[in-house]
């Protein structure tokens, strides 16, 4: 697991109160009820935080699963 | 300790029921990791958590999107002790939500409303047409803005009791007019007039208070608060990096707001009021001055006595020699603090928690009012899990940062300050002088005569509404029922019909202590019922009380009554006056829930003010 996967699950665990090692790549929004558009933003701000980064909205609309964003946040500590 | 660790133990200690450890091992958590997903992380604990609270509700009314802010703003909350709830308003419906007197809002009852609207959305025109304007139709926005807040806060006063934070309005960072503006009545000076106008309409209502939003964007930095995307597609206002600092502002006013509030500062001296050790490095060695980096402890030291103009009392409790430290204090040429600045100290090489007990103790002052400063961990851990009551200021490794973590400290905090609270440290001073003198005199009787007291007691006033109401909501060991009333509570006593609300102002050979108690009575069918009665812990134990009942009792007679009776509700603070109504011949009448009631029938009986206290009866 890459570390930017794992801080990731960590902030997905915290959030919605499921115990980190639960939060897989996919662990997604359709998978989640408590995934809802109120807990997106909690999970964007809260990612976009931890590694002081800001995502474009196109960016904040493919972030469906945990897969997902762990690799947009790679790619954006990447340059 | 890290983070991940700490959470591990969070949840394993809850499994065992230790509700108190996990609750200060969260608490160690956040102040670790202060981050959104901390937050989170707490805030889905909290529910499982069996520990008191105080509980607290706020609104937020807004223009925005805040919804990620309240978990931190829970989170920070916790910490301090406080279990918060949040509601929040609809999306630009605040004005709707105040003037309607059955909206949401009030159905909420709330006990603080923050408004928090941004300058775009009060004035769109201002904003970003300020170029177009000429000076007239800036002038009229200015009144248009102006006019509505102050309407809003007449209409939150109109239908609730509740404090009330709003946002001032932000300056652009860029103004519309670019270099002109400064040369100008441009757009940031149209912006500065409405935050003018608005602090006068808020001084006009009493828990009322600005939160100085342009400020806080300010010191974060005007061109990165703000994230454009994420309000062009989301309406957040601040951008994520930044949602903490708004939390921890609005977590600053809570302290006030719930009265949780330091009374005296306790410092550290090596390491902490100067750099180094005095006991090994001496008078030379030691770092204190205008230069690096002797210049951060000179920063500590400057905000230690603008603490003491808040009414803040200031305290030493250090691992030293006593001599060696005074010598420095006396006369290292670069203290800015002397040794009367201090109403008390403890140096010497017990456990801190045992000196900060000690100093509570001489202060007579509740341990729960005491804040801690030290640089060293090792110390502030020892305090926290002996006296876990004591609030302990966390420092950052390097002394540059000190000055900043202790600006920070929420519970430093006041929102009003009394005539009183200035001169609180003279108090002090004459309380050690008259322990001095109790010491030498010898009979209580002679004691009380050597103070020569004059009480002069005060029906309700304009004057004395803002002391009255901070003293019944701070007065915690010489309090008969410890019911708080808000300032709005106590002024709308004061005018209703047989009730009575009265202060009482104590002078001795010392000092003018100020006014240090409270009465509210209200008489019915011959009946007085006592509903509040305090008295400050500067006076207890001088027969003030005494004086206070005294008048009390004649002013029921006064309103024909027959009887005055008062309930005793006793708190884990309060039994200092748990005989006073005993002690003055009352009886018991009835008990409920650990409470008792006591009577005196006024046909038989009274209360005489003690002769060696000089009873004086002002005009309100």
């Amino acid at each position: 697991m890459s570390q930017s996967l794992s801080a990731v699950a960590q902030i997905a665990a915290d959030l919605f109160g499921v115990s980190a090692d639960k939060v897989t790549d996919s662990f997604s929004a359709e998978s989640t009820d408590k995934w809802d558009s109120v807990a997106h933003l909690n999970l964007v701000t809260a990612v976009e935080e931890r590694f002081d980064i800001m995502f474009e909205p196109e960016e904040v609309d493919e972030m469906k699963t945990i897969g997902a964003i762990a690799k947009l946040v790679d790619e954006k500590r990447a340059g | 300790m890290e983070a991940t660790e700490l959470r591990k133990q969070v949840d394993s200690l809850i499994v065992e029921k230790r509700h108190q450890e996990a609750a200060a091992t969260l608490a160690q958590l956040w102040r670790v990791d202060g981050s959104s997903a901390t937050a989170n992380f707490i805030v889905s604990r909290i529910e499982s958590l069996d520990v008191e609270l105080k509980p607290f509700k706020v609104a937020i009314l807004r223009s925005y999107t805040v919804e990620p802010i309240v978990p931190l703003l829970r989170a920070a909350a916790f910490s301090s002790g406080i279990n918060l709830t949040v509601e929040l308003g609809e999306f630009n419906a605040y004005m709707q939500e105040i003037l309607d007197g059955e909206s949401s809002l009030y159905k909420f009852a709330p006990d603080a409303v923050i408004l928090a609207v941004q300058s775009a959305d009060y004035a769109p025109d201002l904003w970003g047409d300020f170029a177009k304007l000429d000076g007239e139709k800036s002038k009229a926005a200015v009144e248009r803005v102006s006019g509505q807040l102050a309407q809003m806060i007449a209409g939150l006063r109109q239908h609730s009791k509740a404090h009330f934070v709003i946002h001032n309005l932000e300056t652009p960072a860029w103004p519309a007019n670019g270099l002109f503006d400064a040369q100008s009545e441009g757009q940031v000076e149209a912006i500065r007039a409405i935050n003018r106008n608005l602090r006068a309409a808020a001084r006009e209502f009493k828990g009322v208070y600005v939160l100085d939003y342009d400020a806080l964007v300010a010191r974060h930095g005007r061109d990165t608060w703000r994230d454009e995307h994420k309000w062009l597609t989301m309406r957040m206002a601040i951008s994520s990096k930044n949602l903490p600092h708004m939390a921890r502002e609005w977590h600053r006013f809570l302290h006030p707001l719930t009265n949780k509030l330091c009374k005296c500062a306790v410092f550290d001296l090596d390491n902490t009021l100067w750099g180094g050790i005095i006991g090994e490095d001496g008078m030379e060695g030691i770092k204190l001055s205008a230069e690096y980096p002797g210049a951060a402890h000179q920063a500590v030291q400057r905000f230690a006595l603008d603490l003491r103009e808040r009414g803040i009392v200031l305290a030493i409790c250090s691992k030293n020699n006593e001599a060696d430290a005074f010598e420095a204090i006396d006369n290292h040429p670069g203290m800015i603090l002397k040794r009367e600045h201090f109403s008390a100290h403890r140096i010497n090489w017990s456990p801190k928690s045992e000196n900060l007990k000690e100093l509570a103790k001489e202060l007579n002052i509740g341990i729960d009012s005491l804040a801690f400063i030290d640089d060293n961990p090792v110390e502030r851990q020892q305090v926290r899990s002996a006296v876990p009551e004591v609030m302990v200021v966390e420092l950052p490794k390097s002394p540059m940062g000190y000055i900043d973590a202790l600006r920070a400290f929420p519970p430093f905090e006041r929102l009003a300050l009394s005539a009183e609270d200035k001169k609180r440290h003279e108090f002090y001073e004459a309380a050690k002088q008259a322990r001095a003198l109790e010491s030498k005199v010898g009979s209580r009787e002679d004691f009380y005569r050597s103070l020569e007291q004059r009480a002069i007691v005060t029906p309700l006033n304009s004057m004395n509404l803002k002391r009255t109401a901070q003293l019944i909501n701070k007065t915690n060991q010489f309090n008969l029922t410890t019911r708080r009333h808000s300032e709005q509570d106590v002024a709308e006593f004061g005018e209703r019909p047989g009730w009575y609300v009265v202060s009482i102002q104590v002078v001795d050979r010392f000092t003018d202590n100020g006014i240090v108690g409270v009465a509210i009575t209200h008489t019915d069918d011959k009946v007085c019922e006592i509903d509040s009665f305090l008295l400050s812990c500067r006076v207890i134990a001088r027969t003030v009380e005494t004086a206070l009942l005294s008048h009390l009792v004649a002013q029921a007679r006064e309103q024909g009554a027959e009887r005055i009776q008062g309930w005793f509700l006793p708190t884990k603070k309060n039994p200092p006056a748990s005989n006073f109504y005993k002690d003055h011949g009352f009886e018991k009448i009835d008990e409920q829930d650990g409470g008792v009631l006591w009577s005196l029938d006024l046909t038989k009986n009274d209360v005489s003010c003690p002769e060696w206290i000089e009873l004086v009866v002002a005009k309100g």
